[in-house]
């Protein structure tokens, strides 16, 4: 067989497997890819990879701040502050159907504008919302989905980790890149907010309406949201002022967390040890899957899969918009059995002369691609978002998970398909810059 | 008596997790305090020198230290949307399988990681900014998955008939 | 699989097939020599060996491409040799602050040291060719017309960079690149410090409007071979391959000059950069600063055996002659 034979098969034996056997994902990946690559190089080779992967993403910086945002979360959940913000936008938003997955989507907006990765802000928003919406009743389809989806912001809303790796890659301004999320951000929550609508006007029960409140309640429930609010504005203000980097923010919002919640009386040894166990217990599973997609895209990087593809669209004699349309569905497809930025890295230098050379703007296509790759960190079967939001909502079935994310697809169609008719959508704000 | 010599293999993988779990913890917490001090130091004098590749080193060892206990808690996500389809034996057979090869899986990336471990002390490399011999961190790492290979041959065990725990979703 | 393609190796009429990985985004110099090496090879050996290419750590990133070449993860890759400090006791050498002034003598010089001294830490490779950058000069938010200027400024650096930058006064901040861009703009560093074309590549002129010529240390490269895979290369391919060697280096150094001119001149068109250089005077107190680096060098050059003192008059030689 040939390498990309190999590498079609290795693809083919991944779903098999894990759809079949209770086998944990970053497993699954970690043994096949090991297994393809020495089936293609030789086991010597495979061996080494293996033993140089373990450590580099086990100490990837960029990683590594993933358990300090989720440490955060944890800090929140165990000194209750996520309950008291829930509490408030139940006075505010309960009445409506489906209002606190609406809220739920508002924070994963928010979240994203200070954090860039889109797995932590999945585990810092699935540990802040899934218990709460639990509480006031929602289906686990709807807050998953909602919670999977909306954490998708972390990498469209500026700062993003995919936007950089992209802009260092194509050599284009990482401020402009920023300033074009921004609107397909924003219309991103806008859409999820009206799906959630739509699902609630269909199914009552999944986020059933509170009682009406006054606006004296609403008034008198507002402190509730403010240990929240602080802490969200000391964080956003550090950022902005330059006191801390992006990748910082995990660690400064946990020193406040804790902090905060030392003051308020609200944090015990009892809930720090149990915060600390969740979040090493939750950021290993993370890794370990990253590890998986690592050495799963290191095999199929040798197989020549991805750059095969990628050369076969690039070589295509049809119009340009149908190659862009192609190159989206790569994403689209690689992004359900690969990571999202192994694949950007072995892809983009295949397509970025093929897309100037079709006279796109580069701007245009970064943000197009970050949708699409993002949509990928949802999508079945390997979606590391989805596992990371199942992981947290306990004992709820994973095909429950993925049901919920689905009705969620469907908005970044449309946004791909505005993006693609206007692509204003995406160049406006950078050309205002 | 193979039950109870299993049972007391249970109990060993338990508090082996637990043990590493630990310092796992106060990692963590020796993570955010680095770069807390780092950001305050940066705004009141200068960086700590090193911070960048000081947190990668405690971030693996982390994650490292974290994988036995995240297994036993049954932490790792899986799939398996058609396991419910299968018949009872053969899904036993498969987790048994499955406990075993991932088991291998990571007693060889112990092995790996420890042999370029090794590869470092003889080529000497040096960490990039406090230039530390730092093949230290990677045999803790190597440490971390052969645990982890120990707490998956323990789950491997109790798969098979007569055994202390198994496994029911 | 290795065996057919050694087997290859001995049957003409199939083209030999070799990977080449390396570790930077694929518009970066380190990337452009490696794509113009694969047209050279492919040409001189008239379509008999072909090469893959896979830029940005697709395949072997900085930190593993050494010792993934040796076990064969990639047949060939390019190794920057200064991401891996203490692994190369001689070459390291030419990473001293020396004061090159361009890419073309510095390359030259690696590439004559390696030539003349086969140091035993490139032992269990074959070495295709080396090249090194042009040399790390400082770009800034504000001007920097001398060192009085650099106290206690914030500037990213790496490496042997790093310590000139701390030996010129300034505080040294290690960072990934990728946050380099927020940095700069929220004022968490001041600058960078490394060579000039990324003004260009990486669009740093955007928020450094300033730049200060310090002929600061030089980042080395190594494009190194799997041992068994170079061995079963026919004796012609071979010859060819070693031919090409200096000539590569001596390719990639005038290209990286080229291009950092061409940058600079882009960046004065588009963002108006302003060119500053040390006066003689700092750059003597500067050197001055920097001589512990030398002073650790020797150490640790001697501590594996070498004749530091050797190498490093032949080095400043060869550098006196390259850049004549
Ligand atoms: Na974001
Ligand atoms: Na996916």
């Amino acid at each position: 067989m040939d390498p990309t034979s190999i590498g079609l098969a290795g693809v083919g034996l991944l779903l098999a497997v894990i759809f079949l056997f209770r086998i944990p994902v970053g497993f699954a990946m970690g043994i096949l890819g090991l297994g393809g690559y020495a089936l293609i190089l030789n086991t010597n080779a495979a061996r080494a990879m293996l033993g140089t992967v373990v450590w580099d993403t086990f100490s990837s910086y960029g990683l590594t701040v993933i358990p300090l945002f989720i440490f955060m979360g944890q800090i929140c959940f165990y000194s209750g502050v996520n309950e008291r913000l829930y509490k408030t936008a139940y006075v505010w938003m309960g009445q409506i159907r489906g209002g606190m997955a609406m809220a739920t989507v508002l924070a994963c907006g928010g979240f994203a504008a200070i954090c860039g990765s889109n797995t932590a802000t999945a585990a810092t928003m699935s540990s802040v919302a899934l218990p709460e919406m639990k509480k006031y009743g929602y289906s686990p389809v709807l807050s998953t989905g909602a919670v999977a989806a909306g954490s998708t912001l972390g990498v469209v809303i500026p700062p993003s980790v995919v936007l950089i790796i992209y802009g260092l890659q194509v050599g284009e301004s990482i401020g402009k890149l920023f300033w074009g999320g921004m609107l397909p951000g924003l219309l991103l929550i806008l859409l999820f907010l009206g799906t959630v609508r739509m699902l609630c006007l269909r199914h009552a029960d999944w986020g059933p309406a509170g009682p009406r409140t006054t606006l004296g309640e609403k008034i008198r429930s507002l402190p509730g949201s403010l240990e929240m609010l602080l802490l969200f504005g000391l964080v956003m203000g550090g950022l902005f002022a330059g006191f801390f980097s992006p990748t910082e923010v995990g660690a400064a919002g946990s020193a406040l967390a804790l902090l905060l919640a030392t003051v308020t009386g609200k944090m015990t040894w009892k809930k720090l040890i149990l915060a600390l166990s969740d979040t090493i217990r939750i950021s290993c599973m993370i890794l370990v899957i990253m590890m998986g997609a690592v050495i799963f895209a290191k095999f199929l990087t040798i197989a020549r899969l991805p750059s095969e593809m990628a050369s076969m669209v690039a070589s295509l004699a049809v119009p340009s918009w149908t190659v862009i349309l192609l190159i989206c569905l790569i994403y689209a497809v690689g992004g359900m059995v690969m990571d999202a930025l192994a694949l950007l890295l072995v892809t983009i230098p295949i397509f970025q002369p093929v897309v100037q050379a079709m006279g796109y703007d580069m701007i245009w296509f970064g943000v197009l691609i970050t949708v699409v790759t993002t949509m990928g960190a949802i999508t079945p079967p390997v979606g590391v978002n989805t596992f990371i939001v199942a992981s947290m909502a306990g004992n709820i079935p994973m095909r429950h998970v993925f049901a919920g994310v689905s009705y969620f697809l469907a908005c970044y169609a449309l946004v791909v398909a505005l993006l693609m008719a206007l692509p204003q959508l995406a160049l406006w704000l950078p050309s205002m810059m | 008596m193979p039950t109870t010599f299993s049972t007391r293999l249970d109990a060993l993988a338990e508090t082996l997790a637990k043990a590493l779990a630990i310092l796992a913890g106060i990692f963590l917490i020796a993570t955010m305090l680095l770069a807390c001090a780092n950001m305050i130091l940066r705004a009141v004098h200068e960086p700590l020198p090193g911070t960048v590749e000081l947190v990668g080193f405690f971030g693996a060892m982390l994650t490292a230290f974290s994988l036995g206990l995240a297994q036993r808690r049954r932490s790792h996500i899986f799939v398996g949307l058609l396991t419910p389809k299968l018949p009872r034996p053969i899904r036993r057979g498969a987790d048994a399988l499955q406990f075993l090869v991932s088991c291998a899986f990571f007693a060889l990336a112990g092995i790996e990681t420890a042999r370029w471990g090794m590869d470092l002390i003889r080529s000497g490399e040096l960490s990039s900014t406090l230039r530390l011999a730092y093949h230290p961190f990677v045999f803790a790492a190597s440490l971390g998955c052969m645990a982890m290979a120990f707490v998956l041959f323990v789950d491997f065990l109790n798969t098979l008939p007569g055994h202390a725990r198994t496994e029911e979703h | 699989d290795n065996s057919s393609a050694d087997s290859d190796a001995a049957n003409q009429s199939e083209p030999i097939r070799l990977t080449y990985a390396n570790f930077p985004p694929a518009f970066t110099v380190p990337c452009v020599q490696m794509e113009r090496w694969k047209t050279e090879v492919e040409k001189r050996s008239n379509g008999q060996v072909l090469v893959e290419t896979f830029p940005g750590g697709t395949l072997l990133k900085a930190k593993n491409m050494l010792r993934g070449v040796v076990e064969g993860q990639a047949d060939i890759g390019c190794v920057g040799m200064s991401y891996l400090p203490g692994v190369f006791p001689a070459c390291s050498a030419v990473e001293l602050p020396l004061g090159f002034e361009s890419s073309r003598s510095s390359s030259r010089t690696l590439w004559a040291l390696f030539d003349k001294y086969r140091p035993e830490e490139l032992q269990d490779v074959k070495v295709l060719t080396m090249f090194a950058t042009p040399p790390s000069n400082i770009m800034s938010r504000e001007p920097i017309r001398g060192l009085a200027d650099l106290q206690g400024k914030e500037m990213r650096g790496s490496g042997s960079s790093s310590r000139f930058l701390d030996a010129m006064g300034a505080v040294s901040v290690s960072m990934p690149m990728p946050e380099v861009p927020d940095a700069l703009q929220k004022n968490m560093v001041q600058g960078i410090f490394t060579s000039l074309e990324v003004l260009q590549d990486m669009k740093f002129a955007e928020f450094c409007p300033s730049a200060t010529i310090v002929d600061g240390p030089v980042y080395l490269f190594a494009v190194v071979m799997n041992k068994d895979r170079w061995d079963a290369l026919p004796p012609a391919t071979q010859q060819m391959l070693d031919e090409l060697a200096p000539d590569q280096a001596d390719w990639t150094g005038q290209y990286w000059d080229a291009h950092t001119a061409e940058a600079m001149e882009w960046a004065r068109a588009e963002h108006g950069l302003q060119v500053f250089a040390l006066s003689e005077e700092d750059r003597a107190t500067a050197s001055a600063q920097a001589a512990d680096m030398f002073t650790d060098w020797t150490q640790a050059a001697s501590k594996a055996g070498l004749p530091a003192e050797d190498i490093l008059q032949d080095v400043r030689a060869w550098k006196q002659q390259f850049e004549q």
